[in-house]
Order: structure tokens, then C-alpha cells, then sequence
């Protein structure tokens, strides 16, 4: 209360002066930043100079650097970032000609992008150099300040970012294009990969045709006269030849029918010895031949195993031939079959002591085409899939291959690894169902339809000098009308037929109205899972790949109904 | 609440029922000015709640206005009632000292 009543008691001098007193202290606490000035009576606002701080922090910390210029465009002030942009320390570039930092040819247009600025703000891009030697590409705004002397505004923006996102754009799209053009040319490849399927389908198919009298012809020689010495050797060479050619075939039927997994294992539990033996019988004329010397080691205890027999075999014959093959004449080859008890598997080993494998290849050996020597290989023939059959064969079998080599010249080892059967019952051993003889045949009436008359006519000679009473035909319809009359007890069918499948043969047949069909034995050059499923329910009694093996068509015919 | 009564004794007394005209005088958005407005605000709710009003006046849109009450430096809030008319330089971030300068607390010194 007496503060007041004070304040109330005093003076307009010494309120005056208390206010004075007041307002230099808030001054020196610094809670005024601006004062109010008269000039000529007209009071004027002045702002402190750390007012603009707010604006001066948006400038410092901007992502643009922003640049004051003289007249005669030499930096007057700049913000952190422009140093930055440019690579620059932090230090001041003030008194520094912003066209400095441009390059010398572009000076001239930017003299002329100020000289603009000055009229209107106006924009444009330009390019810097960087300290560290690098591009600056920035996009430029300036603008009068309006002032009297004539400064500029620059705003400098950095398009680094948005160049490196452009050409980003542009490497995006190029990918894209190329992507597509190799989807398609991945799907053209593909196309043509199968097309290359379906012609080694085709090709191998088209060289059994020829094969089949060829190899009956050569058999009927034999048949004929077996005391001619003078041409044996010319009937075996050519018996040798068509054999390797029916290989040849035969791998390339497996690697088409493989390619687009056609093929079928008709599986059976069978003594992998057996197996081994077979194959071992039918490589030795071969290894002997080359003057090689060939050890087999087979173990004294069964080796269950279960597996298609005629496959299984076709594999180690690969192998066995290959050694013999790729081994220089008087080499060593062995041959062991052992237990690996630790991993219950049955193991078939192939080594020889010749050319070896180049360690670069091995990895690759079980590809397609892939060839260990050409010059080898022109030399002893063949085509490079023997062992992509036999690989496939064996992983079909649920075993696998290997393939060692300490290198070119070290000779080379093959291990067929398969699992071996527990506690299972062996059948009769393969062994002595493969060596079976066929037993003495009686004379039968056989008529042969196959519309290839050479395989008609080769195969109706062979079964002719057997002893038996035959009637070839080529046209399936006159040849429902010869059954009919000459009433064969035997029919030997060649499936795939213009026209008249052997299937519809057969059909027609059921219709004539025949008291009873004959056995029939099917003959067919392309001889699939299904065909064979098919030609069994049909009622044939055997199906034979043409070309027909004399020693099957004798089984064949022997074989109780 | 009657946020008046703080302790200060009669002192406020006179400040009980008469409503309070406070003007203050600022130059745009300077921090200063900004800062003294919060203030104010916030001295007012918790001391005069309900019976205060407060004019901002800006000097640079208004310069002239400076003269009525002998501005200076800005910010300056000036106390037209009650009576007598009281200054009080600064932004007020000082609260202690802003009570004392408007009368709503005795001068301790």
C-alpha cells in the first residue's frame, strides 16, 4: 500500500527517470529486440539485427544453397550449404566470383543469366565443378534483392539426385528391354530345345527302320552258311558295325525319351552280381579285342538290389566300353562290385589306366554333348550322351555316379552306387533267366505284317530259316484276308503303321470273326512305357524293338502261350 | 479459484473487483514479441482470470501508435487500468519481476 501511495507521490521527472532506468535494464537482459526511433517526429521501428535469426536459420539449414551476389556477381554472402554442394571447407566464400566454380565456357551464358536476374527472377540450369573434381549439375533461380547497389538473390538448387534418378529411369528401362528380348529369346530357345528333342526322337526313329534288315540280313548269313570262313570276317564286321550303330540309336532314343521323361525302370529285385556278369559277357569280345587286360572282382555274398535289369546293364556296358574305348590298346581295366555296409550300398567300380578326364571337365561330365577328347572321340566314335543316359538311368534307379580322375593320362574310374535291399528274398537269379535257352521249337505257321517291306521281307527270311512256315505281307488290309485264309498260329505285327495301327489290325482281327487269334508278337521302332502297356493289354504276347534280335525272336516264339 | 488471492496481503486489494486493461506493444513476430505475448497470457490466467483484456498493438504496422504511450523498446506492456498507468519493459520471462512491475505482488527489495 505505501508503494503505491510512493508511486502515486511521484513525479513525471521521476518516473521519467525510472522508466529510463527500467528500459536500460531489459536492454542488458536482453528482453527488447526492437526500438522505436524518431525521425523527424515520425516514430520508425528498428529491429536487432538477432530478429532474423528465425530467417537466418531457414537459409543456414536449407537443402538449396543461397547466395547474395555484388553487380559484378562475386559472392557477397553465401549459407553452409553452397560450401557443401561445391566440397568446400566450411569457410566463408565471400569475395570469391561465383563463376568460378563454372566451367570457363559457360561463364558468358551465366554474365548473361545475372544480367537477366536483375530485370525479373528468372531460372535456368547450370553446371558447377566440385573441388573434388566432380560435376554439380543445379538448378539456378536469381532475382534483384533490391537494394541500391544492385545484389542478386541466387537459389542453387542440387540436381545430382535427380540426374543420378534419370539415368536410374533410363538403366531401368534398358534392363527391362533387355529382359524381355532374353524371355523371348529364353522361350525361343526353349521352343528349339524341344524341337531338338522331338528331331532326335524323330532321327533315331527313322534310323532303326534301315537297321532292322540290315541286322536281320546279317544274321540270315550266318544262319546260311556257317562254314564260310572266307566272308565271316566281313559278316562280323558288319555285324559289329550295325551292333554299334543300334547303340547309338538306342542312346538316342534314351536321351529323347529322357529329356521329356518318357522312360519307365520295370523294376525287380535281382543279385547285382548278376547284373555285373552280364554286362561283363557282353564287353569282353570289345575288351579283348583292344588287347586289354580286365580283372573282375565279385563278392562271394549276394547283393540284393532293386532295378530294371536290361538298364542296369545298358549302364555298365556304357562304362565298360567307354574304359575299353578311352584306354590305349593293351591297358588295364578292372571291374569290382563290392558292399559299402556303412552306407548300405552296392557299389559297381569301372577303372582303367588310360586317358583320363581334364580335372577341368569332370565336373561336367555327365552333360549332354559334353566330350572328354575330341580328337579321341573322332577317333573311336560316338556321341557324347552315353553317360548322360547312363547318369539319368542310375539317379532313376535312386543311386547315383561318379566319375574320378587324377587328370589327362591318369585313367579314370566310374562307382555306380545303389542302395541295396534288407533282408529281401532273391528270385531265381537273373543270371540263369538270362542264359536261358530257347528250347527246341516245332515248325509254326507266321504271317509278318510291317508296311517296311525290307523289314518284312529280312525278318520272314530269318524266320524262314528257323524252320518255320511264313507269309510276309506290307498292306495291313490284304493282310486280314491272309490271316483269315492261311489261319497262322503266329503274328508277328509291326505296331506303328500308316493307316492301320497294329492295334486297329488287331481290333479288325477281333471282328472277322475268327474262332481264335494267333499269338501275336509286336514289332515296333519306338517303343514306349505306354506302348508296351498298351501292346499287353491288347493280348500281344511279347513286344520287340525292332530291329528284331534274332535270340529274342526265338524266346519269343518259344515262349508258352 | 480466485487467483488473486496469493498471499500478497492487501497489496492486492485494489486489484480485486476492477477489471484489468493491459495493452501491449510489439514490432511483428519478433522472438521478443512473441515471447512477451505468451507470457503475458499465461501471468493473466494464472493472476486477473476473467477480468483482463489485452490489445496488441503493432508498431510496424502502426508506427504512430508508439507515440501515445512514449514507446521506446518493444516489447513494452503498458497497464491502463487500474489506475495509474504502469510500464513494464521486456518480454516478461521474468514472472517474479512482472508480478512486482504490474502491482500484483509487493516489491521485495
Amino acid at each position: 500500500m505505501r508503494g503505491d501511495d510512493a508511486e502515486r507521490q511521484q513525479t513525471p521527472e521521476s518516473a521519467r527517470l525510472q522508466e529510463a532506468e527500467e528500459t536500460l535494464a531489459a536492454i542488458s537482459r536482453g528482453e527488447v529486440d526492437a526500438f522505436v526511433m524518431r525521425q523527424d517526429d515520425e516514430p520508425q521501428v528498428l529491429l536487432l539485427s538477432g530478429v532474423e535469426r528465425p530467417y537466418r536459420h531457414f537459409i543456414e539449414h536449407m537443402q538449396q544453397a543461397a547466395i547474395t551476389l555484388s553487380r559484378e556477381g562475386v559472392i557477397l554472402y553465401s549459407n553452409g550449404r553452397l560450401a557443401e554442394l561445391l566440397a568446400l571447407p566450411a569457410a566463408p566464400l565471400a569475395g570469391l566470383p561465383l563463376d568460378e566454380f563454372l566451367e570457363p565456357g559457360a561463364r558468358d551464358v551465366f554474365a548473361d543469366f545475372l544480367q537477366r536476374g536483375r530485370g525479373a527472377q528468372v531460372a535456368a540450369e547450370f553446371s558447377f565443378r566440385r573441388a573434388d573434381g566432380r560435376e554439380l549439375p543445379a538448378h539456378l533461380t536469381a532475382s534483384a534483392l533490391g537494394d541500391t547497389q544492385g545484389s542478386l538473390c541466387v537459389v542453387l538448387t542440387d540436381l545430382t539426385q535427380q540426374k543420378r534418378d534419370e539415368q536410374l529411369r533410363e538403366h531401368l528401362a534398358r534392363e527391362q528391354l533387355a529382359r524381355t528380348a532374353a524371355e523371348k529369346s529364353a522361350r525361343d530357345l526353349r521352343v528349339a530345345d524341344r524341337r531338338k528333342d522331338e528331331f532326335l526322337a524323330m532321327l533315331a526313329h527313322e534310323l532303326r527302320n534301315p537297321l532292322a534288315p540290315l541286322r536281320n540280313g546279317i544274321q540270315l548269313l550266318k544262319i546260311i552258311d556257317p562254314t564260310r570262313s572266307s566272308i565271316d570276317a566281313t559278316r562280323d564286321m558288319m555285324e559289329r558295325q550295325v551292333e554299334s550303330l543300334v547303340r547309338l540309336v538306342d542312346d538316342l532314343l534314351d536321351v529323347g525319351r529322357i529329356s521329356q521323361g518318357k522312360i519307365h525302370l520295370r523294376k525287380t529285385v535281382v543279385d547285382a552280381r548278376a547284373i555285373a556278369e552280364m554286362a561283363v559277357e557282353s564287353c569282353r569280345g570289345t575288351i579283348a579285342e583292344r588287347g586289354h587286360s580286365f580283372d573282375v572282382d565279385v563278392p562271394d555274398d549276394p547283393l540284393p538290389v532293386e532295378a530294371d535289369v536290361e538298364r542296369l546293364v545298358q549302364v555298365l556296358v556304357n562304362l565298360l566300353n567307354n574304359a575299353a574305348k578311352f584306354t590305349p590298346p593293351g591297358g588295364r581295366l578292372r571291374f569290382h562290385i563290392e558292399r559299402d555296409g556303412a552306407r548300405a550300398e552296392c557299389v559297381f567300380r569301372v577303372c582303367d589306366n588310360g586317358v583320363g578326364i581334364d580335372p577341368l571337365l569332370l565336373p561336367r561330365i555327365f552333360d549332354l554333348f559334353v566330350q572328354s577328347d575330341p580328337t579321341i572321340v573322332r577317333r573311336e566314335g560316338g556321341l557324347g550322351i552315353g553317360l548322360t543316359v547312363a547318369s539319368r538311368l542310375v539317379e532313376l534307379h535312386g543311386g547315383r555316379i561318379e566319375a574320378m580322375s587324377d587328370g589327362l593320362g591318369c585313367g579314370s574310374e566310374f562307382a555306380v552306387r545303389l542302395p541295396l535291399l534288407a533282408g529281401a528274398d532273391l528270385p531265381r537269379s537273373a543270371r540263369a533267366e538270362a542264359a536261358g535257352r530257347a528250347p527246341a521249337h516245332r515248325p509254326l505257321r507266321i504271317v509278318v505284317v510291317d508296311d517296311y517291306p525290307d523289314s518284312a521281307a529280312s525278318l520272314g527270311m530269318l524266320l524262314r530259316l528257323l524252320g518255320h512256315d511264313v507269309r510276309e505281307i506290307t498292306d495291313p488290309h490284304g493282310a486280314l484276308e491272309l490271316v483269315l485264309s492261311f489261319r497262322p498260329e503266329v503274328l508277328v505285327l509291326d505296331i506303328g503303321m500308316p493307316g492301320m495301327s497294329g492295334y486297329d489290325f488287331v481290333a479288325a482281327l477281333r471282328q472277322s470273326g475268327l474262332p481264335a487269334l494267333p499269338r501275336i508278337i509286336a514289332v515296333s521302332g519306338f517303343m514306349s512305357e505306354a506302348d508296351r502297356e498298351r501292346s499287353a493289354a491288347s493280348g500281344f504276347s511279347a513286344h520287340l524293338a525292332k530291329p528284331v534280335d534274332l535270340e529274342h525272336l526265338r524266346q519269343a516264339l518259344a515262349a508258352p502261350t | 479459484m480466485t487467483s488473486t488471492d496469493d498471499g500478497a496481503g492487501s497489496d492486492t486489494q485494489l486489484a480485486r473487483d476492477e477489471p484489468w486493461d493491459l495493452r501491449l506493444y510489439v514490432a511483428g513476430q519478433t522472438p521478443k514479441s512473441l515471447a512477451a505475448f505468451a507470457n503475458l497470457r499465461r501471468l493473466c490466467e494464472e493472476h486477473l482470470a476473467g477480468r483482463y483484456r489485452i490489445e496488441v498493438i503493432d508498431l510496424l504496422l502502426h508506427p504512430r501508435l508508439a507515440r501515445d504511450d512514449q514507446i521506446v523498446a518493444i516489447p513494452t506492456l503498458v497497464r491502463k487500468l487500474p489506475d495509474p498507468i504502469r510500464k513494464i519493459i521486456g518480454d516478461l520471462s521474468d514472472t517474479e519481476r512482472a508480478l512486482v512491475g504490474l502491482q500484483l505482488r509487493p516489491r521485495t527489495a
